[in-house]
C-alpha cells in the first residue's frame, strides 16, 4: 500500500487521502502559491515570482537547485545576489554568505596536503562542516565555473561550454596550488604540480625574473580574474575551487589527451600556463608532487616529450638540435623534469620554460583564431635572397608554400592570411646590402612595419633612400622600405589585418604608425624583451590622435622602469627617457626627417634586445652601417651583465649560436644569408616568447572584433589600439592582460598632456570608500620588505583600481576583513590575507564579531561582489554609504553584466530571479509604491460589504497630507455642486421617515368607500329633492319671495323703454343654468318695452350664450357689440362711448357704426348678467361710476352678497339673484323653485346632519390640513 | 332626431361624467373636464381671433376707418415682446408689455375701486340713522383690525384684551361673510344642479312623451 507523507507533519497517509489523518492538513497539492514578497499568486510550478522575481519557496528552491546541481549537472545554475527586504537599509549581512573556510580561514584541506595553503584541518579547528556546504550554489556547482577560463567569450558561451563539457565528461584544467589552497573541502584533491624536481633556487630565480607588476597582477588575479565581460560572475579562486579535480584522475588529466581535444572548450592556449606563471601562482618550492593535470601547462610538444618521442619536425629548431645532440633525459612523470634545460640556459627561465615549439602546437592549432604558432614558424623562416622567388610564387598560390625554402612538399598554410602575410614579406624587398642576418632582422621589422598604414610619401621615400644608401638596417629604414609597398602591404595583410587596415583608413587622423602601434598590444610592448627593438611609434611631429596603447604603455613603463623588479629588458624598454627618445626618434624618422638625425635614433630608441642584435651583427658581419654602430654604442654590456644577470645567459647563448652559425636559435641577424635555417633566426623576434608572438597577431584580430565594444565602453580610448586579447596567454591571464590594457588606456587618457587633465573617464568610477592608495599600500605591504615599492605600481594600481571599480571586482576585498587564523593567513593569498586581517581588526575594534555587523546578505553572494559593492568591507560602511553605493551606476552596470546566460526560457526566468530584492528596492519610486492603499479585507458593513480590495481612502489621504500636499488632497476631494445636491438628497431620503401623504391613496379603503358613499348619498338626496320638486311641484307651497329689487328693476326697465339698453352677457356656460332664466326675464322685459338691446360680453362664450338668449327672447332690435377684452380697461373704454359727445371706437380702435355709437350714447340702462363678482364690480366701478346710467344686475346667488352693498348705496339699481328673482321678474312657473327649494332644504339638512355626525364621530384625519 | 337633441344627449352624457366625481376621481370625470376646458379654450381662441385679430388686421390692411393704421404696430410690437418671455436669454423683453398691462390695469382698477367702491360705500355707510350701515362700517373695521393684529402679532396670553376682542370680532365677521358666500355658492350650485336635472328631466320626459 502506497503512502504519501503529509507536507505539514510528515505523517503517512494513504494515497488518495485529501487531508492528513494526523494533522488535518490538506494533502492535495495546491495549484497556486503566493509570493512571500509581493503576495502575488503564482502558479505552483514557478520557482520565482512572476511579479517580483522573488523565490517563491526558498527552501524548495534551494533544494531544487541543489538537486538539479547534483543530478542534472548539465544546467548551469546562475548565482544570486544578496537580497534585502524592501525598505531595509544598512550593510548587507554577508556573514552567512561567506563560507567558513573563507571567513575563518580554516579549510579542510586534508585532501591536498601538498598545497601551500595547508590550512588547519577541520578536525583540528573543530569545524566539522563541509566547506562545500558553506559555498554558494554557484560556487559549488561545478558546471558553472568554466566561464572564468573562457573570459574571451560571452557568458552564454561560457555556460554552453560548461554544459557541453559536462556532458562530454571532459576534465578540466587543474589549478595552481595557491588556488588549490582556497579550495574548500569537498572539492576533492587538487592536482599537484610536477615541480618536485625544481629546487628552491630555481624557483626563486624564476620569481625574481617575474616583474613585480606582473606578479602582483597575477596575485591579484584571484580577485580580478572575473573579467569585465563574462568572468565577472565568479572569482578565479572560487572557480578553481569548484573544478572537479578531485574527481579527475591523473590519467584523465593527461596532457596530451587534453590538448589534442579538438572540441574541447578549453583551448590549449588556456591550458598552456607557462611554468613561470605556474610558479608565480603560488606553487611553493616545497611542492614535490603534482598531478598529471598540470601538464596542460606545457605545450603539447613539451608535454608529450616525457611519454613519447616527439617528432623532430614538431620540435622547434632550437630544441631539435639540442635533442639530437643530447637526448633528453628520461622523464619519469613530470614533464618539467624532462624539460630541456640546456635550451633554457640561454634565455630567461620564464621565457625558456614558456617557449613553445616552433611547430604549431595543438593548443594553438585548435584555436579558431589565426594560428600564430604557424605564423611564427613561418616567420622564423623568413625568406632570404633565393627564397624570395618561392615566396613570390607563394604569393600567386598562397595556399601552398615551402615555408623554409626546402625541397619539402608544399605545406598547406594554416590560413590564407598567413600566405598573404608571407607574400607581403616577399613583396617588401629587403635592401640589397643586407646580409642574411640583416635580412632576417629587417624582415621581422618589416613585418612589424608592414602593419603600418600610410606614411607620407616623401618621408617614406627619403627614409628608404637614406636607409638603402647607408645600408641602414634600422627599424626606420626598414619601415620606410616596407611603406613603399603600400599596395602590396594591403594585399599581403591577413584578413583580420585587412579589416583593421580598412577601418584605420577610414580614420583619417590615424597615421600609419598608429596602426603599427595599435597592432601591438600594450602588454606586448611592455613585455618586449630587450632585443626586439623599439616598437613602431606614432610620428612625433604628427602626434597620433590617441594611441592609448602606446601612450599608456609608455606611461606605465615610465614608472615601471624605476622598479628594480623589472627584468632588464623590461626596465630598458620601460625607461621613460628611452621611450621618449625612441618615440621622438621614431617619429622624426617616420616624418621623413633628415637621415642624419635618424642615425641617432637607434642609439637612443632601440632597446637592448635590438641593440644586442645589432651588436652581434656588427661583430659578425662587420657592418659599416653607422646606425648599427650607434646601436652598438647604445648597448652597454656591463650594464647588462651587472644589472640583468638573468639576461646574460641568453646573450651568451646567442653569442655562442652566432659563433656556431647555429640556425636554430639565432639571437642576432648575423647568420649566413644562404643558410636556410637562418631565415628564421631573426634574433630579436626569436627572443620573443612564442606566446608573445602569437598574441601579437591574435590581438589584432580580437582588436578588430572588439573595436566597437571598446569604443562604446571606453569612449576616450581612441581607435583600435586597445587590445584585450592575448591569445598566447591562458584565459585567466588573458583577462588580466585585457583589463590591464583597458586600464592603461584609461590612464593614458588621464595622463596625456593633450587630453584634459584628470578627466574623469566615463563609465569608470571609483567605488566609494575604496581608495586606490589603500590597495596599493596593502599590496606593497605583503610584498617582501626588502623589495622597494616600485613607483610604477602606482599607475598600475590606478589602472587596477579603475578596473576594479568598473567591474566591482574584489580588489577592494583586500580591505574586507575576516577572522583568519594566523596559520590560515599565511597560507592564503596576500590579498585574501589582507581581507581576513581587516575583518578581524574590524571585529575587534567594534567589540563584536565582524560578521555581526552585517545585516543581511544572500547566501550565495560571492565574496568579490561583497567587497566590490563597497570597495571595502561592508562592515565599514555606514547605512548611508551603502545606499549611495547601491545607487552607483557602476553597480547597476555591474549587475547588468551579471546577467545569466541566455539558455532559453528557463534561463530567462532565472535571470529575472537573479535580481535580488535589495536591488529591486533601488528602483526609483519604490517608496511611493510601497504605500499600499488597497485593503484586501472585505468590509463587514456599509455599501461595500463583502467587496475586498477596496481602496482605503483614509491611508491615501493621510499619505498625501503627510507629504504636505494638502492642496492636492483638497483638490482631489472637491466635489461639484451637483454632487453636493445629490448628497443632500441622499441624506434626506435616508433620514426622512415615512411621510403620510394625505389623499385617497393613504386612506383606508373603508374610508374611501364611506366617503364615496357619503357623497353619493348627498347627491342622491339632492337629486331626489330636485326630482321630487319637479315631480311634485306642489309638494312645497313655495311662492316667489317678495323682492324689492324686482320692482326697482321693473321700474328701470320701464324707464328704458324704446331706448337702447346694454345687456352684458358676462357669464360662462357653467353658470348658464343659473342666469339663463334671468337673461330670458330681462330680454322679455326689454322686448316688451321695445328697447334696443346692445349686447356684449367680456367672456368669449358669453356671446354664444347671448345669441341663444336673443334667440329665445326675440327682442325687437338687437345690436351685437361683440367681445369686450381687457376687463376693466375694456369696460372703461366702453364707458367712454356712453357719452354721446365723444366718438366711440371699438376696443380695436375701429370706429363703431354711427347708429351703434349713437345707441351707446343713448343707452338708458345697463343690465349686467354675470356670475362673477369681479365682473360685476368692474362694471360698477368702471362704467357705473363714470356715468349715471342705472345698472341692473342679474347675478347668481353666489355673487348676490357682493352686489348687495352696491345695491345699498344705489350704484346698482337692483340685484336680481337666483331662480326666485327670475321667476319673480319673469313670472315663470314655480316648479323649478319647488325643486330648488327642496334641494336647498336638503342641502341644509345634509349640512346639519354632517356637522352633527362629525361633531360626534370626529373629523377625519385626512382632512386635518 | 335633430342636432339639438344630439347636443342634448351629449350634454347629458357629459353632465353625468362630471357628476361621476361623486364616486371619486375617474376617467369619465376627467374626460368631461378636459372636454369642457378644451372646448372653452378653443371657443375663446376662435372668438379672440374672429372678434379681435381679424378685425384689427383687416383694418390695418385695408386702411379701414382707423385714423392711423400704424398705431397697430404698437400693440403688435408689445404682443411680440410678450411672446419673448418664453425665450430665456431675452425674456426680459417681455417685462415691458407685462408691466404696461399690470400697471394700466392696476391704475384702472384703483381708480375704479376708489371711485366705484370705496367712495360710494363710505358715502353710503356714513348716512346717519342707518343701523345696517353702521353695522356694515363696524364689520368692515373689525375685519380690517383682525388682519392687522393677526398679521403682526398673533394673539396670545400677553395680547391686550381689547385687541383680542377686536380680533375675534373681525374673525367672526369674516366667518359670517364666508359662510354667507359659501351658502350663496352652494345655493348657486344647487340652482344649477336643479336646473340641469330639471332640464334633462324635461327633455327625457318630453322625448319619452311623458310630459308635453
Amino acid at each position: 500500500m502506497k503512502e504519501i507523507n503529509c507536507k505539514h507533519c510528515g505523517g503517512p497517509n494513504a494515497v488518495g487521502s485529501r487531508f492528513c489523518g494526523h494533522c488535518g492538513a490538506s494533502l492535495q497539492p495546491s495549484s497556486e502559491q503566493i509570493c512571500p514578497s509581493c503576495q502575488t499568486v503564482n502558479s505552483i510550478d514557478l520557482l520565482y515570482c512572476d511579479n517580483c522575481g522573488t523565490r517563491l519557496n526558498p527552501d524548495a528552491g534551494e533544494e531544487d537547485e541543489s538537486e538539479s546541481a547534483a543530478n542534472a549537472g548539465g544546467t548551469p545554475q546562475p548565482f544570486s545576489l544578496p537580497e534585502r527586504s524592501p525598505g531595509q537599509t544598512g550593510p548587507l549581512d554577508i556573514e552567512q554568505e561567506l563560507p567558513d573556510w573563507l571567513r575563518t580561514g580554516e579549510v579542510d584541506d586534508d585532501q591536498e596536503p601538498s598545497t601551500s595553503l595547508d590550512l588547519d584541518a577541520p578536525e583540528e579547528s573543530g569545524i566539522t562542516h563541509r566547506p562545500q556546504d558553506d559555498l554558494p550554489e554557484w560556487l559549488v556547482e561545478e558546471e558553472g565555473i568554466g566561464a572564468i577560463f573562457e573570459s574571451d567569450k560571452s557568458t552564454d558561451e561560457l555556460f554552453e561550454r560548461d554544459s557541453t563539457q559536462a556532458d562530454e565528461g571532459k576534465d578540466q584544467e587543474p589549478l595552481p596550488s595557491w588556488l588549490e589552497g582556497l579550495s574548500p573541502e569537498g572539492t576533492g584533491p587538487l592536482p599537484t604540480l610536477p615541480l618536485a624536481d625544481l629546487d628552491e633556487a630555481k624557483i626563486g630565480a624564476e620569481e625574481t625574473d617575474i616583474p613585480d607588476w606582473m606578479a602582483e597582477v597575477e596575485q591579484d588575479d584571484d580577485a580580478m580574474s572575473p573579467s569585465q565581460d563574462e568572468a565577472v560572475v565568479e572569482g578565479v579562486d572560487a572557480v578553481d575551487a569548484e573544478r572537479p579535480y578531485d574527481n579527475a584522475s591523473e590519467d584523465e588529466f593527461d596532457v596530451s589527451d587534453e590538448l589534442v581535444m579538438d572540441d574541447s572548450p578549453w583551448t590549449g592556449a588556456d591550458l598552456a600556463f607557462p611554468d613561470w606563471l605556474l610558479s608565480e601562482r603560488g606553487e611553493s618550492p616545497e611542492e614535490k608532487t603534482r598531478t598529471e593535470s598540470d601538464e596542460d601547462d606545457f605545450p603539447d610538444w613539451l608535454s608529450r616529450s616525457d611519454e613519447e618521442e616527439v617528432p623532430p619536425d614538431q620540435m622547434p629548431d632550437w630544441l631539435r638540435d639540442d635533442v639530437s645532440a643530447s637526448p633528453a633525459p628520461p622523464r619519469s612523470q613530470d614533464p618539467y623534469v624532462s624539460r630541456p634545460r640546456e635550451v633554457e640556459e640561454g634565455v630567461p627561465e620564464w621565457l625558456g620554460s614558456s617557449r613553445p615549439p616552433e611547430a604549431s602546437p595543438d593548443w594553438d592549432a585548435d584555436r579558431a583564431e589565426p594560428d600564430m604558432a604557424d605564423t611564427t614558424y613561418e616567420m622564423t623562416g623568413i625568406p632570404t635572397g633565393e627564397e624570395q622567388e618561392d615566396e613570390k610564387k607563394a604569393e600567386e598560390a598562397p595556399h601552398t608554400h615551402s615555408a623554409r625554402g626546402e625541397d619539402e612538399p608544399s605545406e598547406t598554410y594554416a590560413s590564407e592570411w598567413e600566405a598573404s602575410f608571407l607574400a607581403d614579406e616577399v613583396t617588401a624587398e629587403p635592401s640589397e646590402s643586407m646580409s642574411g642576418d640583416e635580412d632576417a632582422d629587417a624582415t621581422f621589422l618589416r613585418w612589424l612595419n608592414s602593419l603600418e598604414d600610410e606614411q607620407p610619401e616623401t618621408a617614406e621615400t627619403n627614409e628608404a633612400e637614406a636607409g638603402e644608401a647607408a645600408g641602414d638596417l634600422s627599424l626606420e629604414t626598414v619601415t620606410a622600405s616596407a611603406a613603399e609597398s603600400e599596395t602590396a602591404h594591403e594585399q599581403a595583410l591577413p584578413g583580420w589585418l585587412d579589416e583593421l587596415d580598412e577601418v584605420d583608413d577610414e580614420e583619417s587622423d590615424t597615421s600609419s604608425e598608429d596602426i603599427v602601434a595599435a597592432d601591438i598590444p600594450s602588454w606586448l610592448r611592455d613585455l618586449a624583451p630587450p632585443g626586439t627593438g623599439p616598437l613602431p611609434q606614432p610620428n612625433a611631429e604628427e602626434p597620433a590622435p590617441a594611441t592609448p596603447l602606446s601612450e599608456g604603455s609608455d606611461d606605465l613603463l615610465t614608472d615601471i622602469d624605476t622598479s628594480a623588479d623589472l627584468p632588464d629588458w623590461l626596465a630598458v624598454s620601460a625607461d621613460p627617457q628611452t621611450l621618449s627618445d625612441s618615440e621622438s626618434t621614431e617619429g622624426a624618422h617616420g616624418a621623413g626627417s633628415d637621415p642624419a638625425e635618424g642615425e641617432e635614433a637607434p642609439e637612443e630608441g632601440i632597446p637592448d634586445w635590438l641593440a644586442s642584435i645589432v651588436a652581434d651583427e656588427g661583430e659578425t658581419a662587420e657592418s659599416t652601417d653607422e646606425t648599427i654602430e650607434s646601436d652598438e654604442t647604445l648597448i652597454e654590456a656591463d650594464q647588462l651583465d651587472s644589472e640583468h644577470d638573468w639576461l646574460s645567459p641568453s646573450l651568451s647563448l646567442a653569442e655562442e649560436r652566432l659563433d656556431d652559425g647555429g640556425a636554430e636559435v639565432e639571437v642576432g641577424p648575423a647568420a649566413d644569408v644562404e643558410d636556410e635555417t637562418s631565415t628564421g633566426d631573426d634574433a630579436g623576434y626569436e627572443s620573443l616568447p612564442e606566446w608573445f608572438i602569437a598574441a601579437a597577431a591574435a590581438e589584432s584580430i580580437v582588436t578588430d572584433e572588439r573595436d566597437s565594444e571598446l569604443d562604446d565602453e571606453l569612449e576616450p580610448t581612441g581607435p583600435d589600439e586597445i587590445d584585450d586579447d592575448f591569445s598566447g596567454l591562458p584565459a585567466w591571464m588573458r583577462d588580466i592582460a585585457a583589463d590591464e590594457a583597458d586600464s592603461l588606456t584609461l590612464l593614458d587618457i588621464g595622463t596625456e598632456s593633450d587630453s584634459p587633465p584628470e578627466e574623469e573617464t566615463p563609465g569608470i568610477e571609483h567605488v566609494p570608500g575604496h581608495a586606490p592608495e589603500q590597495d596599493r599600500a596593502e599590496v606593497t605591504a605583503y610584498e617582501s620588505p626588502g623589495e622597494p615599492a616600485p613607483e610604477a605600481e602606482d599607475e598600475l594600481w590606478e589602472a587596477l583600481d579603475l578596473m576594479e571599480a568598473e567591474l566591482g571586482m574584489p580588489a577592494a576585498a583586500d580591505e574586507a576583513s575576516s577572522a583568519v587564523e594566523p596559520a590560515a593567513i599565511e597560507d592564503m593569498p596576500p590579498w585574501l590575507q589582507e581581507v581576513e586581517k581587516e575583518m578581524e581588526d574590524e571585529a575587534e575594534s567594534d567589540g563584536v564579531p565582524a560578521n555581526a555587523t552585517i545585516a543581511e546578505s544572500d547566501s550565495e553572494m560571492p565574496e568579490w561582489l561583497v567587497a566590490g559593492l563597497g570597495g571595502q568591507a561592508l562592515v565599514e560602511l555606514s547605512e548611508g554609504d551603502l545606499l549611495e553605493l547601491q545607487e552607483e551606476a557602476s553597480l547597476e552596470d555591474l549587475l547588468a553584466e551579471l546577467a545569466p546566460p541566455d539558455q532559453g526560457k528557463a534561463a530567462d526566468e532565472l535571470s529575472r530571479a537573479q535580481i535580488p530584492a535589495w536591488i529591486e528596492n533601488l528602483r526609483p519610486g519604490i517608496a511611493d509604491e510601497d504605500i499600499d492603499f488597497a485593503d484586501d479585507t472585505a468590509p463587514e458593513s456599509g455599501p461595500l460589504t463583502g467587496l475586498p480590495g477596496v481602496v482605503a481612502v483614509a491611508p491615501a489621504i493621510a499619505a498625501i497630507e503627510a507629504a504636505g500636499s494638502a492642496r492636492v488632497a483638497t483638490e482631489r476631494n472637491t466635489i461639484t455642486k451637483e454632487q453636493q445636491q445629490q448628497v443632500i438628497l441622499l441624506r434626506q431620503l435616508a433620514q426622512a421617515g415615512t411621510v403620510v401623504v394625505p389623499g385617497e391613496a393613504t386612506r383606508a379603503p373603508s374610508s374611501r368607500v364611506s366617503a364615496s358613499l357619503l357623497l353619493s348619498a348627498v347627491a342622491l338626496f339632492l337629486l331626489t329633492a330636485i326630482f321630487a320638486g319637479r315631480l311634485m311641484p306642489d309638494l312645497l307651497s313655495v311662492a316667489p319671495p317678495p323682492v324689492a329689487d324686482v320692482q326697482v328693476a321693473e321700474t328701470a326697465l320701464a324707464e328704458s323703454a324704446e331706448q337702447p339698453v346694454i345687456v352684458a352677457f358676462d357669464y360662462s356656460p357653467a353658470v348658464a343654468d343659473a342666469l339663463d332664466a334671468q337673461a330670458d326675464a330681462f330680454l322679455r322685459a326689454l322686448a316688451a318695452n321695445n328697447s334696443t338691446v346692445l349686447y356684449l360680453s367680456q367672456s368669449p362664450a358669453g356671446l354664444a350664450l347671448a345669441e341663444m338668449a336673443m334667440a329665445r327672447a326675440e327682442p325687437t332690435q338687437a345690436v351685437n357689440l361683440g367681445f369686450i377684452p381687457a376687463e376693466s380697461i375694456g369696460l372703461r373704454r366702453l364707458a367712454a362711448c356712453l357719452d354721446a359727445d365723444n366718438p366711440c371706437l371699438s376696443p380695436f380702435g375701429e370706429p363703431l357704426a354711427t347708429e351703434t355709437s349713437a345707441a351707446l350714447g343713448d343707452a338708458a340702462l345697463i343690465v349686467i348678467l354675470t356670475g362673477d363678482t369681479t365682473t360685476l364690480v368692474d362694471w360698477i366701478e368702471q362704467v357705473g361710476a363714470a356715468h349715471d346710467v342705472p345698472i341692473l344686475a342679474g347675478v347668481t346667488e353666489a355673487v348676490a352678497p357682493v352686489a348687495a352693498p352696491y345695491a345699498a348705496t344705489g350704484q346698482v339699481q337692483a340685484v336680481l339673484a337666483g331662480a326666485g328673482a327670475a321667476q319673480a321678474l319673469g313670472g315663470s312657473d314655480s316648479s323649478p323653485l319647488t325643486s330648488l327649494a327642496l334641494a336647498q332644504w336638503t342641502a341644509v339638512a345634509l349640512i346639519l346632519v354632517g356637522g352633527v355626525y362629525f361633531a360626534i364621530v370626529g373629523q377625519p384625519r385626512g382632512d386635518r390640513r | 332626431m335633430n342636432l339639438e337633441f344630439v347636443g342634448t344627449v351629449i350634454g347629458l352624457i357629459l353632465t353625468l361624467f362630471i357628476y361621476s366625481y361623486v364616486v371619486g376621481d375617474n376617467p369619465l370625470y376627467r374626460l368631461a373636464v378636459h372636454l369642457l376646458v378644451g372646448v372653452s379654450a378653443a371657443y375663446a381662441t376662435v372668438v379672440a381671433v374672429d372678434r379681435i385679430l381679424l378685425p384689427a388686421i383687416r383694418n390695418a390692411v385695408d386702411g379701414g376707418t382707423s385714423t392711423n393704421p400704424l398705431l397697430w404696430l404698437v400693440p403688435a410690437a408689445l404682443a411680440v415682446l410678450l411672446l419673448l418671455r418664453y425665450v430665456r436669454p431675452i425674456s426680459w423683453l417681455a417685462d415691458g408689455p407685462v408691466g404696461a398691462l399690470v400697471g394700466i390695469g392696476a391704475a384702472v382698477a384703483v381708480v375704479g375701486v376708489v371711485a366705484g367702491t370705496v367712495l360710494p360705500q363710505v358715502a353710503g355707510a356714513a348716512q346717519p340713522g342707518d343701523f345696517l350701515s353702521l353695522l356694515a362700517a363696524l364689520a368692515t373695521v373689525f375685519a380690517l383690525l383682525y388682519f392687522h393684529f393677526t398679521s403682526t402679532a398673533p394673539t396670545n396670553e400677553n395680547t391686550a384684551p381689547w385687541k383680542a376682542g377686536l380680533s375675534v370680532m373681525g374673525r367672526s365677521i369674516l366667518m359670517i361673510t364666508f359662510g354667507a358666500l359659501f351658502a350663496s355658492a352652494l345655493t348657486t350650485s344647487i340652482v344649477i344642479l336643479s336646473e340641469r336635472v330639471t332640464f334633462y328631466f324635461d327633455e327625457v320626459a318630453s322625448f319619452l312623451g311623458l310630459i308635453q
